[in-house]
């Protein structure tokens, strides 16, 4: 079954379910991934209207003004920003003892540090690859290089186990494969960044929240040709 | 009672060593990112140590230590911490009494002010950086940015809500710029009423008034976006 497409400024407003909480979505964008990524792992009970980025209904608009995906919305309750929905589903939907935003105060600032201060930066060189700018190589080599090192130290960016930096700094590293970015992880370099690739590719809540790698591919073609198409399934 | 600010280290000067358990702060003057983690510590009453950095020309180990893109910079012992929002949310948490968080503690609206400064004041900064550079079209984007938070104080007196607090600390640093170098005739096309309003309570918090900078020392720092010359020690 197709995913629901994305609406657009000819869709009225779906009615909302009383009490339920409703993820405003867009099925490609990295960083709405991470609060579908919060929202899989919480197991929370939730329903997606995916939106079209470049033809937004107005009744979003009137809802969230900055008109950026994700955004999550239980009844009078209104949230955007990727980072305060992820920490806000962990604060008020884990089970006891299971939050995974580290709760000793040093601990999640320095897991702040990473994912607010160097993550961005990870996260440009990135875009700069996919949009093919003719000197990527110097930032991505820069920033990359730094966090192989990071995960030369320890097995995750969060630590010994899986946690919250990984999942939100995984919806740009999916890119990497032949599907998709194949020139970048090259001659060996990143061993430690492709160990964890393949790590997190097998996590059950990537799984449950992945992209078909051939349609990652062909919605990524839009950085470069910046024709965006959203109904690719 | 205003902070006192010791000089600007430079290329060329010593590494100023660490006391063991002395909480230190890398900091610059007239940093409005630095402005925001000294009024958490002042709030807090934390015992610390200002080591000021000339920002257009670090020392070598400044540069080494701390190959941080955010400042300021804590440091504490083994703990080290850079980015305002970062250190904020930490002092805030070790150091408060019981029952007396300067951050909202409600989830929801901890979220709704943390959304705030990601979305609206990061924004808004922007906007009036772009007027300090004298930036193509910066009075439209000041219009549009500063306006959202004209917007914001027609439903509640301060950004925090009915009482000044955490969101209000965050933003004053760029908000008290207005009124100087060039963006002033922001405020007197007397569109921003609220946000006058705001200025002017805010400017007479007990937080804010130990942090704050005079205006007249102010202005002729800011002065620098204009000349391209910045002097971090004049006012010492």
């Amino acid at each position: 079954m197709s995913p629901p497409r994305h609406m657009t400024n000819e869709d009225p407003f779906p009615e909302k379910t009383k009490g339920k909480l409703r993820f405003y979505n867009m099925r490609y964008c990295p960083y709405a991934l991470r609060a579908r990524l919060m929202l899989t792992l919480k197991e929370v009970n939730f329903e997606t209207i995916n939106i079209h980025l470049r033809k937004k209904p107005e009744w979003f608009l009137e809802k969230f003004s900055a008109g950026t995906v994700p955004v999550i919305e239980i009844d009078e309750k209104i949230l955007g920003e990727s980072l305060v929905i992820a920490e806000y589903i962990d604060e008020v939907y884990s089970k006891p003892g299971e939050q995974i935003v580290p709760k000793d105060p040093y601990e999640r600032a320095r897991a702040r540090m990473l994912i607010s201060n160097l993550f961005p930066k990870v996260i440009s060189a990135v875009y700069q690859r996919l949009k093919k700018e003719e000197n990527w190589k110097v930032d991505f080599y820069k920033y990359f290089d730094k966090i192989e090192k990071i995960l030369a130290e320890k097995n995750f960016f969060a630590g010994d186990v899986l946690g919250y930096a990984d999942y939100m700094i995984w919806p740009w590293m999916r890119y990497f494969g032949p599907h998709c970015v194949d020139d970048a992880l090259t001659e060996g370099r990143f061993p430690n960044l492709e160990r964890w690739l393949t790590t997190m590719k097998k996590d059950p809540v990537v799984v449950k929240c992945a992209i078909p790698p051939n349609i990652l591919a062909k919605f990524a073609e839009a950085y470069v040709t910046r024709e965006f198409v959203y109904d690719l399934e | 009672m205003a902070l006192a600010h010791p000089p600007h280290l430079k290329r060329g000067d010593p590494f100023p060593e660490k006391i063991a358990g002395k909480l230190r702060l890398y900091s610059m003057q007239y940093c409005p990112y630095s402005m925001r983690v000294q009024m958490i510590l002042a709030k807090k009453n934390v015992d610390y140590e200002i080591i000021n950095i000339d920002l257009l020309n670090k020392p070598t180990w400044f540069m080494e230590k701390y190959p941080f893109d955010s400042f300021p910079v804590l440091e504490q012992d083994d703990i080290l911490l850079a980015g305002s929002l970062v250190i904020a949310e930490y002092i805030d948490e070790n150091y408060s009494k019981p029952g007396e968080r300067t951050i909202p503690q409600d989830s929801y609206e901890k979220g709704r002010i943390n959304m705030m400064i990601e979305d609206k004041f990061t924004k808004a900064i922007s906007a009036i950086y772009q007027g300090l550079r004298k930036k193509e079209n910066w009075k439209e984007n000041s219009n549009i940015h500063v306006g959202e938070l004209e917007n914001i104080l027609e439903t509640n007196k301060f950004f925090n809500g009915e009482e000044l607090g955490y969101a209000d600390y965050m933003i004053y640093p760029w908000l008290s710029y207005i009124g100087h170098q060039g963006i002033d005739d922001v405020m007197s096309t007397g569109k921003f009423t609220k946000l006058e309003q705001w200025l002017k309570t805010a400017a007479q918090e007990e937080t804010i008034r130990k942090c704050d900078t005079k205006p007249e020392i102010l202005g002729k720092f800011l002065t620098g976006y204009t000349t391209g010359t910045f002097d971090f020690d004049f006012n010492i």
